[in-house]
């Protein structure tokens, strides 16, 4: 349950540091790094797939987009890191980058899939093409930054977690 | 006949088939699947709004220290602002006044007046590729598809899902929205499309118009959604190319999205919109 809770938040607070502040800089999708950070440390595949789900349900919720752009993008995201990760050892620099880009590759695929007939005959098809194009670069250099940081979050947590239990059970002694 | 292998792939690829197909079915269908959606809309709006609100604070108390440096002078400019206002405003009551006068004699339909509703803006779109805003007024409130949504500055933009204590509002300035506009002035008609940034373009507008940079552009009423009249923004760019039938025209809205706080929702239809 708390793990439910703490997903909740922590998808919102990412969510909205995206519209607020990355949006303005042409980021990609942070959530992207997360599901991947998730699938690294979680034991539970399914908590995983359900962490898509839920994910894709958010974003496409308070996204102007079609309804289901996010939920296809996470969910075949998840499926290729879980087919990929029965042939290759993802714990690896280059991989973490790789799947980062394929990630932000799947969601620009399904994004333009669903506005095929706009995008083709948008006057601004270059413009998106080269904001796209940004999106990989920014990938490229920070997903492997992103990945360490959310480690750190959640070391942080953990430690806190740790330190909050070790005092109620002190506590329960007295 | 097929290996288990084979059987897998052929599986992942009828899947991502459907998944592309539902998708562009969604899309040709403007991509309003209410039920489903709006669901989500009621279900996060609340967290949205609450965590927005902690932002929205944290900037407000900043940007308060900076407006505390400049406010004499600001103090003073609007001041003079407000005097030539008051001029302002007894030419407009006249005009008013003979306006209705005229439309009595002339024997025109009445206006309906406007009815309006206040909401807060409560997120912004978690995608670039869009601009769209949520607000926390839904369909329990009377809002609906396609409802105008203004602030007195100008034209925010419309209404495309509706939940039942949540709307978003897609901004005239995203790349997919569209209205029906005239210049003032010259009465030039065209369509004031957004570019994803503050920029909007004025397209279809005959070269055949006078437009001056600074000109003010305001809605037409003719695409059945915007009444007509609502200031939408100010020509900041015109070219004409050697051929062609129509000029380039840029407009700069006179609303500062990024600002957005709270906005207002025409709820009812005026005689305009239900003509159109």
């Amino acid at each position: 349950m708390a793990d439910i809770l703490f997903n909740f938040f922590f998808l919102s607070i990412l969510i909205l540091v995206q519209s607020f502040f990355l949006n303005a800089l042409g980021f990609y999708d942070i959530l992207l790094v997360w599901i991947f950070y998730y699938y690294m440390v979680s034991e539970d595949k399914v908590r995983v797939f359900l962490l898509c789900i839920f994910a894709g349900y958010l974003k496409d919720s308070l996204s102007g987009g079609v309804f289901g752009v996010y939920l296809s993008s996470y969910l075949w995201f998840f499926l290729i890191i879980r087919v990929s990760s029965f042939y290759l050892n993802l714990n690896n620099h280059i991989f973490i980058t790789l799947f980062g880009i394929a990630g932000v590759v799947i969601n620009g695929f399904f994004l333009f899939v669903s506005n095929y007939e706009y995008f083709l005959g948008s006057v601004f098809f270059e413009e998106i093409f080269s904001l796209y194009l940004r999106e990989l670069i920014y990938c490229f250099f920070s997903f492997l930054i992103l990945f360490y940081l959310f480690n750190r979050v959640r070391e942080l947590i953990l430690m806190v977690k740790a330190d909050i239990q070790s005092k109620l059970a002190k506590l329960s002694r007295i | 006949m097929f290996s288990k292998k084979k059987f897998i792939q052929l599986v992942v690829i009828v899947f991502l088939l459907i998944n592309i197909a539902a998708l562009i079915a969604a899309g040709r269908g403007g991509g309003k699947i209410q039920g489903f959606g709006a669901f989500g809309l009621d279900l996060f709006g609340p967290v949205e709004h609450v965590l927005s609100k902690i932002t929205g604070s944290v900037e407000k108390i900043w940007m308060n220290y900076f407006s505390l440096v400049r406010l004499s002078s600001e103090n003073n400019e609007l001041l003079e602002e407000i005097k030539q206002f008051h001029s302002k405003e007894t030419l407009y009551k006249e005009v008013v006044l003979e306006n209705e006068r005229l439309r009595r004699l002339l024997k025109f339909s009445k206006k309906i007046k406007p009815e309006y509703i206040a909401a807060e803006v409560v997120g912004r779109d978690s995608v670039k590729w869009f601009n769209t805003i949520i607000i926390n007024r839904g369909k329990d409130s009377g809002v609906d598809l396609n409802c105008p949504v203004i602030v007195p500055e100008g034209v925010v933009g419309q209404v495309i899902k509706v939940s039942r204590n949540y709307s978003k509002v897609l901004l005239i300035t995203d790349r997919m929205s569209g209205v029906d506009c005239l210049v003032q002035v010259s009465r030039g008609r065209g369509v004031v499309s957004g570019t994803g940034s503050e920029i909007c373009i004025f397209k279809y507008i005959l070269r055949k118009f006078d437009i001056q940079v600074g000109d003010n552009v305001v809605t037409s009423g003719m695409d059945g959604i915007f009444p007509k009249g609502l200031r939408v923004g100010e020509v900041t760019r015109v070219s004409k190319k050697d051929s062609g039938i129509f000029q380039d025209v840029d407009v700069k809205p006179f609303v500062d999205f990024e600002k957005l706080e709270e906005v207002l929702i025409i709820l009812n239809l005026p005689d305009e919109r239900k003509d159109g």
